[in-house]
């Protein structure tokens, strides 16, 4: 289940990762299980803007230890934008299936920092992903024409939004995909693979777009509109896909 | 060759690779005795430690300030800033934040705090950490530096003074640019002496700014409301000039960037909130 990263972190990345990874030993002693690093960073895909995702496993959440670990993450979160997410170990199951789409990917693609593996043993349902997916992207959705209609006339937030979307938008297309039987190697993959199936060029275009979303958070004057329209037609044509799942 | 035998621009130009040599040798000497291995080991989590050791205690006192107002602690009123209520002092942590606080209990200009004597005791203990840990130069520091610097100035004057000297007893009075040189190097070795930070200071201080290089390139994206502490870590590292003025515009109400006559070097030039003598409020933005 787990792909190993690539070791190319930025190296100012790797040093407050090592020191958040020794922080958080030194906070929470033995019931620290595990640290996982997931998302662009994992796949040593970072760019100048990412965030920094990891998961937490922890025995019990103990308030000392909790206030032991506050200057670090702190520090770590305004030098890296450190995301932890703090998980009892008998949470993850849960965990799991009620953000299955997350989670798949988390699964699928991380890097152990520290302790074992927690999702060495843990087999997500295939009905309760298909049910999962399905749910996020109708909510991508309605949040789509909302954001749309509030945001269309300011374009600078527009562009946010859209850039925001990106990442959910890849998640969803690599549970897709592996759902499908064909994983991707990286959701920006599974996402240009799927629309490449489509083969519609608004479509490509889309792509573009949301990547110079993310990489850049600007886009041509006038462009971001358009663009989020056909964002609402990309999540209409993979929630199809999605039905014919069996 | 002596170099004494030679005249004009001939030894001006020895002079002034001789005396660019003492400084820099003077320079290297400090670095070499100054650099301190358990630098490392003192922790930076707190924003006006590291404002202090880039800018000063105006510096920290100002992000302190910035950081306050963004947590809606110190509020903007007209051309003046107070506390929003006497129990904000209360829920803060650290003792610079509840002494700005205190400072603004009636309403003042942003600046009032800077000679706000509750507010410079309470910076007095980011002083002595960063002098414990050889950060910042201390009494003992100054000492060790005067013997090198005595010998700098000793090079420098004294080679010019002998040439001067030379030159008069041989009927040759164009001395003057000699004379500059030797006043501007000796200015030099003074400032190297004076400086605050040791070498082990702004090895930390060049540590802090690449470990935060991430934070400045995502500044444009920071909201404001002091969930977190990424303002005041911006502002502690790289100073006021790191800070995009559309996301905080509250910022240029309590240090409002002079106006410029378009006509002097700042002008309008995009680096001018960090090296323009009083922008950003009174100096210090931009830190160095």
């Amino acid at each position: 289940m787990n792909t190993p990263a690539p070791a190319t972190l930025p190296p100012d990345v790797e040093r407050l990762l090592q020191q958040f990874c020794d922080a958080t030993r030194a906070a929470f002693g033995e019931d620290l299980l595990s640290i996982v690093l997931f998302g662009s960073a994992a796949e040593g895909r970072m760019r100048a803007t990412s965030d920094v995702n990891v998961i937490v496993v922890v025995a019990k959440f103990d308030k000392d230890a909790a206030d032991r670990l506050r200057d670090a993450l702190r520090f770590a979160r305004a030098a890296i934008d450190l995301n932890p997410m703090f998980v009892l170990e008998s949470e993850i199951g849960a965990a799991m299936e009620s953000f299955s789409v997350k989670f798949a990917d988390i699964a699928h693609r991380h890097r152990v920092l520290f302790g074992k593996n927690p999702f060495a043993d843990i087999v997500l349902p295939r009905e309760a992903l298909v049910l999962r997916l399905k749910q996020v992207l109708l909510n991508m959705q309605i949040r789509a024409r909302e954001r749309y209609i509030v945001l269309s006339l300011r374009e600078e937030q527009l562009v946010r939004y859209l850039a925001e979307s990106a990442g959910p938008l890849r998640a969803a297309a690599a549970s897709l995909l592996q759902l499908e039987g064909t994983p991707a190697e990286s959701p920006k993959a599974a996402l240009e693979r799927v629309v490449g199936d489509f083969a519609d060029p608004a479509l490509q275009q889309v792509l573009v777009a949301l990547s110079t979303a993310r990489e850049t958070q600007a886009l041509e004057p006038g462009t971001a509109a358009p663009v989020a329209i056909a964002v609402m037609r990309l999540i209409g044509r993979l929630r199809e896909r999605v039905e014919k799942l069996a | 060759m002596n170099p004494f035998a030679l005249h004009g621009f001939a030894f001006l130009a020895f002079y002034l690779m001789f005396a660019a040599a003492v400084v820099v040798a003077l320079k290297l000497w400090f670095v070499h005795k100054e650099s301190r291995d358990d630098a490392t080991r003192l922790q930076f989590n707190d924003p006006y430690l590291i404002a202090f050791l880039r800018g000063g205690q105006d510096e920290a006192l100002r992000v302190a300030t910035i950081s306050l107002t963004d947590r809606g602690l110190l509020v903007i009123d007209g051309d003046k800033v107070r506390r929003k209520n006497s129990m904000a002092a209360e829920g803060v942590q650290r003792d610079i934040e509840k002494a700005v606080l205190q400072a603004f209990r009636t309403a003042q200009d942003a600046n009032a705090v800077l000679a706000d004597a509750g507010a410079r005791n309470a910076c007095r203990a980011y002083q002595q950490t960063l002098e414990k840990h050889g950060l910042l130069a201390s009494s003992e520091t100054y000492m060790q530096r005067l013997g090198a610097t005595a010998l700098a100035l000793l090079a420098i004057v004294g080679t010019a003074g002998y040439k001067v000297q030379l030159a008069l007893s041989q009927g040759r009075h164009n001395v003057g640019f000699l004379i500059a040189l030797a006043v501007v190097f000796s200015v030099f070795a003074f400032a190297l002496w004076r400086f605050r930070r040791t070498s082990a200071g702004d090895e930390t201080v060049k540590d802090l700014k690449q470990l935060f290089k991430r934070l400045k390139d995502r500044a444009g994206s920071l909201k404001s409301g002091g969930a977190t502490n990424e303002l005041a870590m911006l502002l502690g590292v790289f100073g006021l000039a790191a800070v995009p003025a559309t996301a905080f515009p509250f910022i240029d109400s309590l240090y409002p960037k002079p106006k410029s006559d378009g006509g002097s070097s700042c002008g309008s030039s995009s680096s001018c909130g960090s090296s323009c003598g009083g922008g950003c409020g009174g100096g210090g933005c931009g830190g160095e």
